[in-house]
């Protein structure tokens, strides 16, 4: 019986935090769909009212970090209707990426109640 | 232009991305609206940039070093081989410049070195540009507002104490004027400077017997403490007290005469100061400071910073001294120099330059020949890397992305080198000055430290060698087949396409070590020239000595008694054959002249200067030295005082000023021709080995009632064994007299042939450098021919070849290279030798017989180097050869 080949284990999400915030931005972008790197640039922007401003030099620098530390994956390049028809790469998150930048929102939600417990923000009411 | 910014990625992130940020870019830019947005575009398009780019750049060079360092590591033997010959490469390299730094490059150690000038001036003002006390007076009084004039004696040796101590010890001193210190910047590090140079009132002190010591001095003999401020030094028997103590690193002007002790230009006659002067005529009774017609203060000047060329201050020196000449020569134009002081004086610079400039390129040679090394080490190893490299390029790795890699080994294995090499250089600079100064005990007089220009230097070198060795093998190989290299495995690992550069590389280094070899063997035997050169005296069982008895306290009149009594002291001494005494010692540079003679018989031409070189001697001086008489008689006891003036004259001086070098019977005199010539001696090199004799002439000591600085003995054994005795019959005849130095003339003569020693040391070891790498170069390319041709090998062994057919098919390997290797070698090492023609002595640049002697030697190495590879091939077994195919 020919021997199976053992998944790598994912290191500890909670060895990524705190995230740097463009990169919890890109993943967050990516929760919902694959994306192209313009696509996450806008999807940026358009979330943070125009506040965050992704360069493309920084958008790519931070696709290639992850990239190489796993938390998204490359696709094959497919045209995008809504962008001239040009063939783009299509990015993904990965299962790490996915528990990574859930354990960064769930980090960021402690902070806030904690913000909140202190009377720093308003308590919801 | 967005494309254009993208070059400045890193060509790995730009292969990978740069389609998608362009077309990121394009998209933005057609999502803007109005000049606001374009603007905020592009600004974003800039700080992203700023902010990657060298993030990229950073993490791609880490990656590399990583990788580097795993892979050095991993073949430790081969990281070690290239370091250490990397390192003694870049070692003499530096060791050299640090050399050249300290003695030609440096500047004094004080602010604002470049408004620093020396005056210069020819006669009447100065007299080999010394000058006069008045005229310095007279210079002082010209200088504009904001110059700043001081004068200087030369450096002397004198002998002082501390008051409340009785050990007497030698110390170098210098006279200084009043400004001295105020003209360098160097304010006391406690106490205070000369006074003088203040205001009136501290004028009346200038010529207090005051002293101000030196750090180092302070430091070593008189306690470190503050309260050495106000005590008294005993300076030649003249005491002193102390006011102030200079900064430390501050040793004075000279390169090579560190000063212990600054005192007034007025204590010369305390001091006994009386050396390094010219004179007509010297008033005994007047300190010399006053005399006009003794010349011995060199004259420095700060100019304004608005000046900086010290033109202005010329101007003013030249009109004002025209005016102040006093009557004798009142109507002589002035002709008065400056000329940049911002590096002190130096006799070590001025002698040592040129030999400098030829270890500087015989060191370049060096580092080629290791360059050419490592070059051939990287080749082979990359050439058994190709499979590897093959798999990375045919994966993606662009060329470049390979090269930077592979660049960045060659970067690592230097960077380890240069450490190594500034360590090597640091001990070695040390050891060159001693050598090179004589100096075997004690601190040496300068250091060749490793300052910000040597370690720029080092880094420059080291990135020359980068380029040297590591651009090539990087270039070969990432231009490969793929296929080819990925196919042909391990054997073909061993790639012939690297076997051209690299015998290339050892013809370069056979052509360089022959240069080397050459050039060391001029050296050589031009030094050995020195060694063995005829000098005109016998010297070997002969002691010199050297006394000073103005310092013994006895005036003048008491000199001839004193002489005397040296001369009845170790005369009879047993192991002494006779015993002399002398103005001036065999082989110590006393440049003692008089010019102004006329001659009986010569019409002297209107600007030429009867000049001759003076020496006042004892009647023994001649037996006693071994100078040989070859007409006439020697001087005798019975010239005197009160008996007509006599001379003997030197072979060259006869020769020169009397038809036939008949002078016997002719006189000569400075006022009158009141000298009778009455022998004539032959020529010696009495002032050192290298200097030829030029006109001499020799008064009694009777006759001229000079004090006598050197004893010369003459021994009948070897004259270490009389040093002893000698030493005691001084200490009774003269007990207050103190001895110098007391050697056989032959150790005189080998330390002063000490920076020709260290010219061949240093070439000599560069040569023998330069073999052992060419030999190993050599080794490692017919190493890496034999194991290549090893099916070649088996197959001609299958087919009947003998061994020595195969012995001799590895030697024509190695004698083809050699050859290829003089023939661009001799033609340079000719050349070569024409440039050292400054530096020999007695030696035919173009002399044949050294050029075969390096041939000769070269070959010798290179049958040595290659005899293991043929070995090796003797003993192809061609079964297992074959199967190698």
């Amino acid at each position: 019986m020919a021997a199976r080949a053992k998944e790598p284990i994912d290191p500890p999400p909670d060895s990524f935090l705190p995230l740097h915030r463009d990169t919890f931005h890109i993943l967050v972008s990516l929760a919902d769909r694959d994306r192209h790197g313009y696509s996450v640039m806008k999807d940026v922007l358009d979330r943070t009212d125009g506040a965050l401003r992704l360069s493309p030099s920084s958008l790519y620098a931070a696709i290639r970090r992850l990239l190489d530390r796993g938390l998204i994956e490359e696709l094959a390049e497919r045209p995008d209707p809504d962008q001239d028809d040009e063939r783009r790469r299509y990015y993904r998150l990965t299962r790490l990426g996915r528990a990574v930048a859930t354990a960064e929102a769930r980090r960021l939600e402690r902070l806030l109640v904690d913000a909140r417990a202190t009377g720093l923000l308003p308590r919801r009411s | 232009m967005f494309r254009a910014l993208l070059t400045l990625y890193p060509a790995a992130f730009r292969d990978e991305y740069h389609r998608e940020l362009t077309l990121v870019f394009v998209d933005r830019s057609r999502d803007t609206i109005g000049w606001r947005d374009r603007v905020t575009l592009w600004f974003d398009v800039l700080t992203g940039l700023a902010k990657e780019a060298p993030k990229e750049h950073y993490r791609m060079i880490r990656q590399d070093l990583f990788y580097a360092t795993r892979l050095l590591w991993k073949h430790r033997l081969v990281t070690a081989t290239i370091v250490v010959t990397l390192g003694l490469g870049i070692g003499v390299n530096t060791a050299i410049f640090s050399l050249l730094n300290a003695v030609v490059l440096r500047a004094l150690p004080v602010p604002d070195a470049d408004r620093l000038f020396a005056v210069r001036a020819a006669p009447p003002v100065a007299s080999g540009n010394r000058f006069s006390g008045p005229m310095f007076e007279r210079v002082r009084a010209s200088a504009p507002d904001g110059v700043v004039v001081a004068a200087m004696s030369r450096v002397a040796q004198v002998y002082a104490r501390l008051d409340a101590t009785r050990e007497t010890e030698p110390v170098s001193l210098q006279l200084v004027s009043p400004a001295y210190f105020d003209l360098l910047g160097v304010p006391p590090a406690i106490g205070r400077s000369l006074p003088g140079a203040q205001n009136a009132q501290d004028a009346s002190r200038a010529h207090e017997p005051l002293a101000v010591v030196s750090h180092a001095y302070w430091q070593r003999s008189l306690g470190g403490s503050a309260d050495v401020i106000g005590r008294a030094l005993i300076v030649n028997n003249a005491p002193f007290t102390i006011v102030g103590v200079a900064p430390p690193a501050f040793g004075g002007v000279w390169l090579e005469s560190p000063v212990d002790i600054w005192v007034p230009l007025s204590a010369q006659d305390a001091v006994k100061y009386s050396q390094n002067y010219s004179a007509d005529g010297v008033d005994a009774t007047r300190p010399w400071i006053e005399q006009e017609r003794i010349w011995w203060l060199d004259v420095i000047v700060r100019t304004r910073a608005d000046d900086p060329m010290a033109a202005a201050a010329l101007g003013a020196f030249t009109a004002g001294i025209q005016q102040q000449l006093p009557p004798p020569v009142a109507r002589a134009k002035v002709q008065m120099t400056v000329e940049p002081f911002a590096k002190g004086f130096s006799l070590f610079r001025r002698h040592f330059a040129t030999p400098l400039l030829a270890l500087t390129v015989m060191a370049a040679f060096v580092l080629l020949i290791a360059c050419a090394n490592v070059a051939n080490l990287l080749l082979a190893r990359a050439a058994a890397r190709q499979r590897e490299i093959a798999v990375r390029m045919s994966l993606g790795a662009g060329r470049l992305r390979v090269m930077h890699q592979l660049l960045t080994e060659s970067a690592l294995l230097v960077a380890m080198a240069a450490g190594a090499a500034l360590l090597f250089a640091r001990w070695a600079g040390d050891l060159i000055v001693r050598v090179a100064t004589a100096s075997s005990t004690g601190a040496a007089p300068f250091a060749a430290s490793i300052d910000l220009r040597v370690l720029g230097f080092t880094a420059a070198v080291a990135l020359t060698s980068v380029l040297l060795f590591g651009v090539l093998p990087a270039w070969r190989t990432t231009r490969l087949d793929f296929v080819g290299a990925l196919k042909a495995g391990t054997r073909g690992a061993i790639g012939g396409s690297t076997a051209r550069p690299a015998r290339l590389l050892v013809v370069l280094q056979v052509a360089l070590s022959l240069v080397l070899v050459t050039g060391t063997g001029l050296l050589a035997r031009s030094f050995y020239n020195m060694l063995t050169v005829d000098l005109g005296f016998e010297r070997d069982r002969l002691l010199t000595v050297t006394i000073d008895p103005r310092l013994s306290g006895t005036g003048s009149t008491e000199w001839p008694a004193l002489h005397q009594r040296l001369l009845d002291g170790v005369a009879p001494l047993p192991g002494v054959r006779s015993a002399a005494l002398a103005m001036c010692g065999l082989q110590s540079n006393c440049r003692s002249r008089m010019d102004g003679f006329t001659i009986e018989g010569y019409d002297a031409q209107p600007d030429e200067q009867v000049v001759f070189l003076v020496n006042i001697v004892t009647p023994d001086y001649f037996s006693t030295v071994g100078m040989r008489l070859i007409a006439g008689r020697a001087l005798s006891e019975r010239d005197l005082a009160q008996t007509p003036d006599v001379a003997v004259v030197n072979r060259t001086l006869a020769a020169k000023y009397f038809k036939d070098g008949q002078a016997i019977g002719r006189r000569f005199g400075t006022n009158a021709l009141d000298i009778e010539i009455v022998g004539i001696v032959d020529d010696a090199r009495t002032l050192n080995v290298k200097d030829p004799p030029g006109p001499a002439v020799f008064f009694p000591l009777t006759q001229r009632p000079v004090v006598a600085r050197a004893l010369e003995v003459r021994t009948t054994g070897d004259p270490r064994q009389a040093i002893a005795s000698v030493r005691r019959a001084i200490g009774v005849a003269a007990p207050t007299v103190p001895i110098e130095a007391i050697l056989p003339v032959e150790t005189r003569i080998r330390t002063g042939l000490s920076q020709e020693r260290l010219l061949v040391l240093l070439t000599s070891g560069f040569g023998a450098l330069a073999l052992g790498l060419a030999g190993f170069g050599l080794f490692g390319v017919l190493s890496c021919a034999v194991a290549r041709r090893t099916p070649e090998i088996g197959v001609r062994l299958a087919l009947g070849a003998s061994r020595s057919q195969i012995l001799w098919s590895v030697v024509r390997d190695a004698q083809w290279l050699v050859l290829y290797g003089f023939l661009l070698g001799v033609p340079v090492a000719i050349v070569g030798g024409r440039l050292l023609s400054t530096l020999l002595f007695d030696v035919n640049p173009y002399d044949v017989s050294l050029l075969l002697a390096a041939v000769l030697t070269l070959i010798v190495v290179a049958v040595g180097c290659s005899a293991i590879p043929a070995l090796r091939a003797l003993r192809i077994d061609p079964t297992i050869a074959l199967r190698q195919d």
